[in-house]
């Protein structure tokens, strides 16, 4: 079988043409075919998959499919509370956790009939790297495995990217839905600020964490983003905004739409890959072509966005863990026992000073998209790295071009822009205003369905 | 020579944040002054005492309830 988008599965499903069970049959062959090379799953949960495929069936037989994800194979990042599945957030200290309720995320995918294949890998606590000092190795990249798949949610980019699920759960503190998506060469959005529930997941820090999608195309990220969004009173940061039909737009083109491209991120304050810059480049002709009008957009150097986003989510994680470590720093890996250092070298005054310079911030890009759709810029410096590659204190290494949209919460997301010439993928953001998620869908699919980059899976997929 | 931290600095605010270390990884620590100092000094503008945080409190629906 070759591996559907959610979209199109879910019109197959609905014709009674493809079989949920036969579908979650299929990724579970691909997850026994490749796994072991792919180190996604931290926990496959094959005979509740195959159950829960049986019970679609039956009810869309007899019923109809009740939303466009049932009978669709899913996973979610092992920081996502399941009742009854065991929750460890990739570390020693929560082995033996199994919660007791469901994170709002996982109910309202399972209320939406999704099949839930297992829990996906992620750096310790949503932080850190690729390390293998946890209980489980890092995952590895489908289109190299000697590569690294971003984080924190490399389980689901890696997953995804080889059809072992249609689409998953990840979560995103300063990139990290969007950096595996970049480097996994698949699409994921980070939703507005409070449009997905955080209830039941583990933190990393409380004001720039994000919950969303991760899937091949950004149309499934809306199929997928339709079902998640929505107000919890559990989350005390919950919008209370209507929700829109985030597919309305799919397919409606960008004739008209105004893109401004924050060209200085990616070329002068950090320059990017050459096949990046390429990248970006022919993606600004095709939006052209399209119809769009392109212009630049000026904004603080990318260097500020980055301290500000690095201080805030240094200092709430610090102050989020800080019970296990004072008493069990031991317990986490090497990584996170170096972010969680961090914290005590940055003071209460800093910590409000980066939350004021958030506010200017915002303004900033506020006033900066008055006039226009979207802003673009690059998802990731260039294609993946080595996995033994990666430095030991990356938050000093280089700017992180996906933290300045934590930092406004800002909808932004990542799609395949190409290949570089290690054959691995390149990427671009694409930025919204808040909760104008159907539009930086609109676009994302143009880009998808102008270019031919959604035709090719990693070599490992087709062998 | 990049500034750093004194031992006894780096020993206050680490038994301020409640850390014990390993005299490798205070080591370690020492080194990031640079890198660090560079944020703060990012977040810090001319803007005045009257200059909001982004983080503000307001009372929910839920709250009211």
């Amino acid at each position: 079988m070759t591996i559907p988008t959610v979209a199109e599965a879910a019109k197959l499903i609905a014709a009674k043409k493809l079989s949920p069970v036969e579908l979650t049959k299929a990724c579970l062959g691909r997850v026994h075919a490749m796994d072991d090379q792919l180190h996604a799953f931290v926990l496959l949960t094959e005979e509740r998959a195959l159950a829960e495929a049986k019970a679609a069936e039956a009810a869309i037989m007899k019923d109809g499919p009740r939303s466009p994800l049932h009978g669709i194979p899913i996973g979610l990042k092992d920081i996502v509370d399941t009742a009854g599945i065991p929750t460890t957030c990739q570390s020693k200290i929560l082995q033996d956790n199994i919660p007791t309720t469901d994170a709002t995320c996982a109910a309202k995918l399972a209320a939406a009939g999704s099949v839930l294949m297992g829990k996906l890998t992620t750096h310790e606590f949503a932080d850190g790297g690729p390390s293998f000092d946890l209980p489980k190795p890092p995952a590895r990249n489908p289109w190299h495995t000697g590569h690294f798949t971003a984080g924190s949610s490399s389980g689901t980019g890696a997953a995804v990217a080889s059809g072992m699920i249609l689409c998953g759960i990840g979560t995103d503190t300063g990139g990290s839905i969007r950096g595996p998506a970049a480097l996994c060469g698949i699409a994921g959005i980070k939703p507005t600020y409070g449009l997905v529930s955080r209830a039941g997941v583990a933190p990393a820090a409380f004001s720039l964490d994000h919950i969303g999608p991760m899937a091949w195309t950004a149309e499934d990220c809306a199929i997928m983003l339709q079902s998640l969004a929505g107000h919890d009173p559990r989350d005390p940061a919950s919008a209370s905004q209507p929700i829109p039909d985030y597919t309305g737009l799919i397919g409606a083109g960008v004739k008209g739409l105004k893109i401004g491209v924050i060209r200085h991120f990616h070329e002068t304050d950090f320059p990017v890959a050459a096949a990046t810059q390429r990248g970006i480049d022919d993606a600004m002709m095709t939006f052209r072509d399209l119809g769009a009008v392109v212009s630049d957009v000026t904004l603080s150097p990318l260097q500020d966005w980055h301290a500000c986003g690095s201080l805030i989510s240094m200092t709430e994680r610090a102050a989020a863990y800080e019970e296990w470590a004072r008493t069990r720093l031991g317990d986490f890996g090497d990584r996170v026992q170096r972010r969680l250092m961090l914290g005590a070298l940055v003071s209460g005054v800093d910590y409000v000073q980066a939350v004021r310079r958030r506010r200017e911030l915002q303004a900033e890009l506020k006033a900066a998209m008055a006039g226009l759709d979207v802003v673009i810029t690059a998802g990731a410096p260039g294609e993946a790295a080595k996995l033994d590659a990666i430095a030991r204190w990356d938050v000093f290494a280089a700017p992180n071009f996906t933290i300045p949209f934590n930092v406004t919460g800002s909808p932004a997301i990542c799609v395949c822009s190409g290949f570089g010439p290690a054959g691995l993928p390149v990427s671009l953001q694409i930025v919204g205003k808040p909760f104008q998620e159907a539009t930086v869908f609109r676009i994302a699919d143009a880009f998808e369905k102008a270019t031919d980059f959604r035709t090719k899976r990693p070599a490992m997929v087709a062998a | 020579m990049p500034p750093t931290f004194s031992d006894e600095a780096l020993d206050y605010l680490l038994a301020n944040a409640g850390l014990t270390l390993t005299d490798v990884q205070k080591q370690e620590l020492k080194t990031l002054r640079d890198g660090l100092d560079a944020m703060k000094a990012r977040v810090r503008q001319p803007r005045g005492p009257m200059a909001e945080p982004a983080h503000i409190f307001g009372f929910t629906a839920e709250d009211l309830a």
